[in-house]
């Protein structure tokens, strides 16, 4: 099998495609619900309207640290355990979903259970008093400060707030029958500007004033043709304007029904709710319901998590065909990364939508972004060299970046809402994508340099002619690098001089983005003084990458600065292990030649010149 | 002072040049017929200029006439931050302490240096409100000396008179040896409770040196007093800087209804916090038994009558509707304190969803002085069977108010 | 070369020595390292005194704690800037040729020149201060957040107030200053850059206070390292004696924690002493009228802070009203105003007022710098794809 073959091409399409639109076909499995329907309900919560079931994914990533709850039998949706917990908490409370790890704050709580056993929050609600004085003290500490237990026990205490406040959006937990609760509210109550008045009973006004404080998100929508994010209300407030204005929006009445119909396991009448709620709000807000359903099917798509699965795939198909069938499987290779590169691009270009922002606003899609234009660049070179290393070098760059991203996902919502001074798409659009596209070329030059390494040193694979198009490839990403790196550098300082007057205040984020100028810089100068060869030049590019990640995490971690996103504990180990790999391939990379597995011939002429000179 | 600006200056020229004259061989022709000029004059230049001079108007004395200023602006400086409601505690320590510098809630720290060099840690601390109570505090400290916790605050201490209000002194040795060294560990300890919150002050250390420091430590207390124009009107730095104000979340715990309910509590039931909408609310945890959970809710009027609640109920274990007269016949009647309670057992044919076990609710309606009455038990079906006769023993003690 | 012929030997290899690239990857990673080492002190130093420390100096000092001498350890910003800068220019002057080739990278290493000349100039001649405004107060001055001064205010006159200001920097050197405007000299008797102050009542064991007047014996003052964060503000004391023909007045302790002016009669004159942030009068003056800050729906999340202020030159006749926010500031007469916070539950606008004669240096530099890799870097690429088409 040496010549690829086009019908195998088209099945590899076929199937992948197959692969990334399945999850559309996987069905409910809460009999009779029509919970897909449900999900796309869209609510507003920190700023964004978005679909329920994002809120339900996001919040189960908090509280249970998956987006789907494994039970005995099967796994829960996210959509099915949320409208659980708003609508049915007598049930949801004992569902064990809340994962302790920490022995000291089993201890403290008089548990006697393994960490990374899970309790439910039945269990946990005796303790409350204990939690939320033990969250306060541990919250006077400086952040940086805390220790495990004290850190540990805040997010729990986050996530049993979380919940409690999701129990409280819709109706007050444990109420059985939220429908009846309002059409005797609306019979019985003759609104009145002062509440007492209304004939309202003091517990019921106590019950709305706590909705509207606790609730988690804002389920009512404006009246329509409203359409400000600002007009949306919270169940309690809206009740509470019910009892002193005498009307509300029929969304109230809608939630009612689907909590009552759901608590009494009725999903006749549930489905009914939903599909004339829906339509209303077709009719009301046809682009916010466009927009929730597009971001329904983006989130049971995973776009990002298939594109993972899809990048080892390439990863090994390339790194096979370094061994056997090199151009076939080559070819497969290239082109399971070209569909990836697209499924990948789909996935970014609906974000940028849905957000209605340029491609990179915090470090999650920074973390995509860097994987997408990795991968565009490998494309590129694959498409030049045709050796299998352009695809593998991007498909493990991209494997690496979505799973950075996914584990930065475990906060919540991915698209947050702009703080002021980042509110302009403008530089977002430029200096942003400029410095991540430095982040991307720096990383790809780097782990070609690891191709190389890895090859020369440990497999007789790394022949001449690969070792020298390898070095093109680095040298041409280095530049590429500098170029996207100082200008999107120099566009940050621009921009810093907008805002606040200052070009370059020395901002430690503002440091590691000079820092990779300077390394890209260092590299360039050093070639063509022909202080390093074609092997030194492999080393100085491996050491980009610790550059790279210092200025892209590290300098978060210093918990210092005006771009600091808060202390990153967990991911601190990684960076220091990833930095110390990256130095011990450098030390092999400078290991003697005759060491290395493969011989061959380092370039004979005494000064390596620049490649633009050999080209000319 | 070097006047620089010349020098740089003459430097622009050179490659205003180049840039415009590319043609021009810049290096022989422009540059080095001025290189002993740069060498002697634009280098150390350079340096001078940089070590030398900065703004121009630094560090000199000016002299200005302004008119007078009539502005608000004194007025309007904020009051300190109005938290002055608790009064600033201050204190005197004993010569021989060393003062440690204040750390996170620490608002004083001392370190006590005994003979044979072992050292005891001495403490100020304040927390707002009443920071759990007296008991809980001092049992925090007794589990700091692996003691058993007390009951009785009458055995906690001995109250003492500070600055004219009560401070309580603990006094507690562990019973074994705490410390590495198989040395006793004690506690010496005042509290002080102030309108908004309470002090403690702490010296822990090995047995033998805190013993020796007791009357210093008294000392101390005693030394302690209250002023009520706090250390506000000297604040120690104002920030400046927009502070970014994180949402705070709302308590989890529920304000109290207005009168609690009356009843005694059934072996192996647990209270739980309560929710706006219940009026009490309990797990049952019998031993081998799976959790149930109890509620009491009053609601206004007759909500909804008790077929639509029967059949509520109904819904939720998966069995269909019933009408009146079925009602009639599939109740019972409870009379308890001369309330006539409808009880209701309803379980589902089998395991509902995703249990293991049929679900089963055990509820009990009363409509009495315009309310609605329901108190509900549900859990696995075999729970709730072993939990019926508590249920019972439950409704009896209820006082309705 | 006809070049060597003109230039003697002696002269040309100091050049060739500042032309050398090794020189230049020397600078670059020397720049790396102090700008790593920099971040990173920013934890325990704080950035303004790292930027002192780090990059606005010859050399970064280390000395061991409680010694009083030190030694350079790395080579700061200005000098590696300038030593950088030198070896661009010179090897401009030796080893560039102008071709068509090369213009990438010669508009490049222009563009290098201007930022750096750039910075340089900022570092020294710009200068950051701020406007506190609150709702409907109007200021014709900005402060220094970070440096006090000693105001000497003779307000004798009933209309106008002569102002004697002495900066920190010489109130840091003590001594007796002597002013011909003023009818007494002023003694520094001790600078604190940073104190705690607290009532003598509270301290009654604390030694005597040297001063005599005014506030001064009631308050302890002690002294306190100053602040490495960049939310807090060093609050600043001295005890001052004012010294008049007569003989010494008594010894006055100002800070900027007191608001409030002491005054003294001299001469038939009443003066009036009080220690403030450094203030700078500007030829016009602004009112806050109104100040907003947008939120996100359902959020505490910021979205935009915004000032209206109305600007009143009698000058130049200038009465207008104007809007900074955020990304937008008012640029006037060669200050910028930004702005940069808000306090006091929304009533109160601050803004960054900023003067850099430097200002567009770095725009022209990033154009040239931006143009120059763009043209080398496809010209390569070019070549490239031509190569590999043959």
């Amino acid at each position: 099998m040496k010549k690829s073959r086009p019908w195998i091409v088209w099945l590899i399409i076929a199937l992948t495609i197959g692969y990334v639109v399945s999850p559309l076909f996987q069905r409910d499995r809460r009999n009779g619900f029509a919970m897909e329907k449900f999900g796309r309900l869209p609510v507003l919560l920190n700023g964004r309207i978005k679909p329920i079931d994002t809120v339900a994914r996001n919040s189960l990533l908090i509280i249970h640290g998956t987006q789907t709850l494994a039970l005995e039998q099967g796994e829960m949706s996210a959509i099915d355990w949320l409208a659980e917990v708003m609508m049915k908490a007598d049930e949801a409370d004992r569902r064990k979903i809340f994962i302790i790890w920490n022995p000291e704050t089993l201890t403290m709580l008089g548990l006697t259970a393994k960490p990374g056993e899970s309790f439910s929050f039945l269990e946990l609600s005796a303790h409350l008093p204990e939690i939320e004085q033990q969250a306060e003290l541990a919250q006077k500490v400086d952040a940086q400060l805390r220790s495990p237990f004290q850190r540990d026990i805040i997010k729990l205490f986050e996530r049993l707030t979380l919940y409690h406040r999701l129990e409280n959006s819709v109706e007050v937990a444990g109420t059985d029958d939220f429908k009846t609760q309002i059409d005797d509210l609306v019979q019985n109550i003759h609104p009145s500007p002062v509440p007492m008045n209304s004939g309202i009973t003091a517990e019921a006004l106590q019950s709305f004033g706590f909705l509207a404080e606790t609730g988690y998100f804002y389920p009512i929508p404006p009246v329509a043709p409203n359409d400000d994010p600002l007009q949306w209300r919270k169940m309690g407030e809206s009740l509470l304007q019910f009892i002193t204005a005498g009307h509300f929006h029929p969304a109230v009445r809608a939630w009612a029904t689907m909590a009552s119909a759901f608590a009494a396991n009725n999903p006749a009448t549930f489905n009914q709710a939903v599909s004339n709620y829906s339509a209303q709000l077709q009719r009301d807000l046809p682009r916010r319901v466009w927009k929730a359903k597009i971001e329904t099917v983006f989130n049971q798509l995973e776009p990002f998590y298939s594109a993972m699965v899809l990048y080892v795939l390439i990863f090994v198909l390339a790194c096979a065909s370094w061994l056997i069938w090199p151009e076939s499987l080559g070819r497969y290779a290239f082109v399971l990364l070209v569909v990836t590169f697209v499924l990948h691009s789909l996935g970014l270009i609906t974000r940028m939508y849905l957000e209605g922002r340029p491609p990179v606003t915090n470090l999650y899609s920074s973390a995509v972004f860097i994987g997408w234009a990795a991968v565009l660049l490998g494309i590129f070179l694959e498409k030049f060299f045709r050796n299998g290393i352009g695809s593998a070098t991007a498909a493990m760059i991209g494997f690496i970046t979505l799973l950075i991203a996914h584990h930065l996902s475990m906060d919540g919502d991915t698209m947050e809402m702009m703080r002021a001074v980042l509110d302009t798409n403008g530089w977002l659009a430029t200096h942003v994508v400029c410095v991540t596209l430095g982040y991307a070329s720096t990383f790809l030059a780097g782990f070609l340099a690891l191709t190389y390494i890895v090859r020369g040193a440990f497999t007789p694979s790394l022949d001449r002619a690969t070792a020298s198009s390898l070095a093109r490839m680095v040298y041409g990403i280095v530049c590429f690098a500098t170029l996207f790196s100082f200008v999107g550098t120099i566009l940050g300082g621009i921009w810093a001089d907008q805002s606040w007057g200052r070009f370059w205040g020395w901002d430690p984020k503002e440091n590691g983005a000079a820092l990779i100028v300077l390394w890209n810089a260092i590299i360039l100068h050093a070639r063509w003084g022909g202080l390093v060869r074609q092997r030194g030049l492999m080393v100085m590019a491996v050491f980009g990458n610790i550059v790279t990640s210092w200025s892209w995490f590290g300098v978060n971690m210093l918990g210092i600065g005006l771009h600091s996103y808060g202390f990153m504990e967990s991911a601190f180990p990684w960076l220091i292990g990833f930095c110390a790999s990256q130095l011990a391939f450098m030390c092999i990379g400078v290991l003697p030649p005759h060491l290395w597995r493969s011989q061959f011939a380092p370039a004979k002429t005494p000064r390596v010149r620049a490649l633009a000179d050999l080209s000319a | 002072m070097i006047p620089l600006p010349l020098t740089s200056r003459r430097a622009w020229p050179v490659l205003r040049i180049c840039h415009l004259k590319p043609r021009l061989r810049f290096p022989s022709a422009i540059v080095r017929p001025i290189w002993p000029f740069v060498r002697l004059v634009l280098l150390p230049g350079v340096f001078l200029f940089l070590s030398g001079c900065g703004r121009s108007d630094d560090d000199k004395i000016t002299v200005y006439r302004i008119p007078k200023e009539t502005s608000p602006a004194m007025a309007a400086q904020p009051a300190a931050d109005g938290a002055a409601t608790a009064p600033a505690v201050h204190w005197v320590a004993p010569s021989g302490w060393e003062e440690q510098p204040a750390s996170g809630f620490r608002k004083g720290s001392f370190l006590v240096k005994g003979a044979d060099g072992k050292t005891a840690d001495v403490s100020a601390i304040s927390f707002p409100e009443q920071a759990g109570g007296l008991l809980a505090n001092v049992n925090r400290w007794r589990n700091q000396l692996k003691l058993g916790p007390i009951s009785n605050e009458a055995d906690a201490g001995t109250p003492m008179s500070v600055a004219g209000r009560d401070m309580f002194f603990v006094d507690l040795v562990s019973a074994q040896p705490i410390t590495p060294d198989g040395a006793k560990s004690r506690i010496l300890g005042g509290i002080l409770a102030l309108p908004g919150e309470t002090w403690f002050f702490k010296m822990i250390g090995p047995d033998q040196l805190v013993e020796s420091q007791r009357d210093a430590f008294r000392q101390f207390l005693q030394s302690v007093s209250l002023t009520n124009a706090p250390a506000a009107s000297m604040p120690v730095a104002t920030n400046t800087g927009a502070s970014t104000n994180a949402p705070t979340p709302p308590p989890i715990a529920p304000a109290q209804a207005a009168a609690p309910l009356q009843y005694t509590l059934p072996p192996n039931w647990q209270e739980k916090p309560l929710t706006p909408m219940r009026l009490a609310s309990f797990k049952t945890t019998a031993p081998n038994e799976k959790e149930t959970d109890v509620s009491v809710v009053a609601l206004p009027g007759e909500a909804g009558g008790d077929l639509a609640n029967v059949n509520r109920w109904r819904g939720q274990v998966n069995l269909s509707p019933i009408d009146e007269a079925t009602l009639a016949q599939s109740v019972e009647h409870v009379n308890a304190n001369g309330h006539d309670f409808l009880l209701v057992d309803v379980a589902s044919a089998g395991p509902i969803g995703d249990k293991k076990e049929k679900e089963r609710i055990l509820a009990a309606i009363l409509d009495e002085n315009d309310r609605s009455w329901f108190i509900k038990m549900i859990g696995e079906d075999a729970a709730v069977e072993s939990q019926k006769s508590a249920f019972t023993d439950f409704l009896r003690s209820v006082k309705i108010p | 070369m006809s070049a060597s012929t003109t230039l003697p030997n002696e002269l040309l290899r100091p050049l060739k020595i500042f032309a050398s690239l090794r020189l230049t990857v020397v600078c670059l990673a020397l720049g790396m390292l102090l700008i790593f080492l920099g971040t990173l002190a920013q934890v325990h130093l704080g950035i303004h005194a790292v930027q002192a420390r780090y990059f606005q100096s010859l050399f970064v000092f280390w000395s061991p704690r409680g010694a009083n001498w030190k030694i350079p350890i790395l080579p700061g910003g200005y000098l590696l800037g300038t030593v950088l800068l030198v070896n661009l220019v010179a090897a401009h002057a030796t080893r560039f040729e102008i071709s068509r080739r090369k213009i990438g990278i010669f508009l490049l290493h222009l563009g290098v020149i201007l930022l750096l000349i750039g910075q340089l100039l900022t570092g020294l001649f710009a200068r950051e201060t701020q406007m506190r405004l609150d709702t409907g107060e109007t200021l014709a001055y900005s402060e220094a957040p970070r440096e006090v001064e000693l105001a000497v205010i003779d307000v004798t006159d009933p209309n106008f107030d002569q102002v004697v200001a002495i900066p920190e920097g010489v109130l840091a050197r003590g001594g007796t200053i002597q002013n011909p405007t003023l009818p007494f000299m002023i003694n520094i008797r001790r600078f604190l850059p940073n104190s705690r102050l607290t009532m003598r009542a509270q301290e009654p064991s604390a030694p005597a206070s040297i001063a005599t007047a005014g506030f001064g014996p009631n308050v302890v003052a002690q002294q306190i390292p100053r602040t490495v964060k960049d939310d807090e503000r060093d609050l600043s004391a001295a005890f001052v004696e004012i010294d008049g023909v007569q003989g010494s007045l008594g010894t006055w302790l100002v800070s900027n924690a007191i608001a409030d002016p002491q005054s003294f009669t001299i001469d038939g004159r009443t003066f009036e002493l009080v220690m403030r942030q450094r203030r700078f009068y500007k030829q016009f003056a602004l009112t806050l009228i109104h100040f907003a800050h947008d939120r996100y729906a359902g959020t505490d999340i910021p979205k935009n802070f915004s000032s209206r202020v109305r600007l009143v030159d009698l000058e130049r006749g200038e009465n207008r009203n104007v809007l900074i926010s955020m990304n937008d500031p008012l640029r006037y007469r060669g200050f910028t105003f930004y702005q940069a916070g808000f306090d006091n539950d929304d009533k109160t606008t601050i803004l960054q007022v900023v003067k850099n004669p430097a200002m567009l240096l770095p725009y022209i530099a990033c154009g040239l710098v931006g143009l120059g890799l763009l043209t080398q870097f496809s010209m390569h690429l070019f070549g490239f794809v031509r190569q590999r088409r043959r």
